[in-house]
């Protein structure tokens, strides 16, 4: 038996091939296209992990610009806070975390110096000046924004209701001259001084907001109250562990014509590391068009013969659809109703399907009759699992749902070697869709 | 076949023509293997133009210490051992009538063929006569070397079945052969 093999083996070896299989230029032709196509997704694929490239970086520097922005603005409100002249301002560390703790208890927001625009260090400066001047010790009002406004003084009763009082209208800026009006009579504004109880004062230069509301230009005085514009104070409540259901559509770069939407359905659970960052980990069932075929050969047909005539089957198989599992890990930096998010995710080919033409002509029937069935094709042709690495971004419109769209990519080929077509499954593709919370656990978290 | 080594860098670069220069050189190599392993001449042809693709993408790994003719042909035996598991993942859901009789696997040989002497061309012939199986098994244990283990990773069945393929063709082959010797046909 060996010495069959060994006989067959010499044959082929003193074979020489080229004069029973001489080059023609038509097969060189047939080579081109695939050579040239097989370059262009060569360079196709070096493109994209360019622009993957890119991006990843961009996002991250974009992020870290946000961040190093946050960290600034909370530093100078801090700041801002601690040198501020209004008492209630000014807290020490151990204060700051005694009013945390307080506030938390409380479930209540702490209104911030933000809140009221003529308190910067500068007006609250500017209001300790003003406090001292001496129409303050003869008995006339002082109202400074800021500080606690007697609301009784609003009544009727209030000294600056009566008919003798003189408002103060200071300068405020070239553009607003200042004046001192007298109830009851006329008088000529004067944009240097001002007038109270028959004294007259330097002009202030700044005017806090809260006096806004006292420049009637009718002359008659009305008490204006602490401005109505205050913030609503209500806590903010925070997730901390959410579980919920997620489903996408899915635009794949790269499918077969007219076929580029897959779908995706999953669940997924988050869980929150700090107020802004949070991890989520889900499961996926995900789909993808593909287009694959078996080639035509002679052990696709099947052929009979009778004295008469003839049958033919002939078979063809299409791969029309892959469908995955996968497991997405992603950690998710949140602003307000927005978040970034970024990850990697595992996946698994479970399943193929796959469409099976049958082509049958006879001799009685020459026109050819063709019916298509869906079947489970096997998963051969293609890898089993993959690695993705994505990034995305969401918008929470309501408590419980959330807009997500997701760039996905996948570094390796689908198809595994030996098994190439010229329409391979895409590596890059764009999820689109809404996340559902069904469950969360919130607590509530004050602004700080 | 020597092939030039410039041409090789040449055509790993994208020029078309060393590719095509190389391709010329190829051909028949890779032709003979895949009728060998039972194409007919246009699916060989295609199946050529795969591996010739394969050869090309992969040139930058091509060992200038081995031949460059065995290394193409080992390229082009893995080709067709893929597409040939291809088809045979079709061939599991379809029923055929008859794995184990040779004739609807290859054409009869006619008068002409069988006034050939033995040679290559005839003993292709003889083999394509095999299952498709069988044939795959014979080529790559009996001609390329592959031991039975390696064939089992590469189709995807277990050694002793490889074995029992050896086995099977060589009766066949003897037969036939003996009835050349015997009838002349």
């Amino acid at each position: 038996m060996e010495n069959l093999d060994d006989f067959i083996r010499e044959q082929f070896e003193q074979d020489d091939p080229a004069g029973r299989f001489p080059f023609r230029e038509a097969y060189w032709e047939q080579a081109l296209p695939l050579i040239e196509v097989a370059g262009r997704k060569r360079r196709r694929a070096l493109w994209w992990w360019w622009l993957t490239g890119l991006l990843l970086l961009g996002g991250g520097w974009a992020g870290w610009q946000w961040s190093k922005q946050t960290a600034n603005q909370a530093e100078n409100r801090l700041q801002a806070r601690q040198e501020s002249s209004f008492p209630a301002d000014r807290q020490t560390p151990d204060q700051e975390a005694d009013l945390a703790r307080e506030e938390t208890a409380t479930g209540l927001n702490k209104p911030e110096p933000k809140d009221f625009p003529a308190m910067t260090s500068q007006t609250a400066a500017q209001q300790n000046a003003s406090a001292n001047l001496p129409h303050q010790a003869a008995g006339a009002p002082s109202w400074v924004s800021g500080s606690s406004f007697n609301k009784d003084k609003t009544t009727d009763s209030h000294p600056l209701n009566q008919p003798s009082a003189t408002v103060i209208i200071p300068a405020i800026a070239p553009s607003v001259p200042a004046a001192a009006y007298f109830p009851g009579k006329e008088s000529t504004p004067d944009t240097t001084h001002v007038m109270v109880n028959s004294v007259t004062w330097p002009a202030m230069t700044e005017l806090p907001t809260a006096f806004w509301p006292l420049t009637s230009p009718t002359g008659q005085f009305a008490p204006a109250r602490v401005p109505a514009k205050h913030p609503v104070i209500k806590p903010l409540r925070k997730p901390v562990f959410a579980f919920g259901l997620h489903l996408t559509g899915t635009a794949y770069h790269a499918a077969p014509q007219g076929r580029n939407w897959g779908t995706t359905l999953g669940i997924y659970t988050q869980y929150w590391l700090h107020p802004n960052w949070s991890l989520s980990a889900g499961l996926a069932w995900r789909s993808q068009p593909v287009e694959l075929s078996v080639p035509d050969t002679l052990a696709n047909v099947q052929q009979l013969y009778y004295r008469f005539g003839y049958e033919k089957n002939t078979f063809r198989e299409t791969d029309r659809q892959l469908q995955f599992i996968e497991l997405p890990v992603a950690l998710h930096r949140h602003y307000r109703a927005w978040q970034m998010e970024a990850g990697a995710g595992y996946g698994r080919l479970t399943g193929v399907r796959t469409v099976r033409t049958q082509t049958y002509t006879s001799s009685l029937t020459p026109t050819p009759e063709v019916t298509e069935k869906r079947i489970l094709g096997q998963l051969g042709p293609y890898r089993r699992s993959y690695t993705t690495f994505f990034a995305g971004l969401g918008w929470q419109p309501l408590p419980r749902v959330q807009l997500t769209i997701r760039g996905t990519y996948r570094p390796a080929a689908l198809i595994t070697p030996g098994n190439e077509t010229d329409k391979p499954p895409g590596a890059l593709w764009l999820d689109a869709g809404l996340r559902w919370h069904l469950f969360s656990h919130d607590r509530i978290r004050t602004k700080r | 076949m020597n092939v030039d080594p410039l041409v090789l860098q040449a055509a790993h670069r994208g020029d078309r023509k060393a590719q095509y220069a190389l391709y010329r050189d190829c051909f028949p190599v890779l032709m003979a293997v895949c009728v060998r392993y039972g194409r007919d001449e246009q699916d060989a042809a295609a199946a050529v133009n795969n591996g010739f693709l394969k050869i090309l993408q992969n040139l930058d790994r091509y060992d200038p210490a081995a031949p460059f003719v065995a290394w193409i042909r080992r390229i082009m035996i893995n080709v067709v051992i893929d597409e040939f598991r291809r088809e045979k993942k079709w061939r599991s859901a379809t029923v055929f009538p008859d794995d184990t009789n040779p004739e609807p696997y290859g054409p009869p040989l006619d008068g002409n063929e069988a006034e050939q002497r033995l040679q290559a061309a005839y003993l292709e012939n003889l083999l394509r006569r095999l299952p498709p199986v069988t044939q795959k098994v014979f080529n790559l244990f009996a001609i390329d070397g592959f031991s039975h283990q390696e064939i089992g990773k590469l189709l995807q069945i277990s050694e002793g079945t490889s074995k029992w393929h050896v086995h099977e063709a060589r009766s066949r082959l003897q037969g036939w052969l003996a009835d050349y010797a015997r009838t002349g046909e």
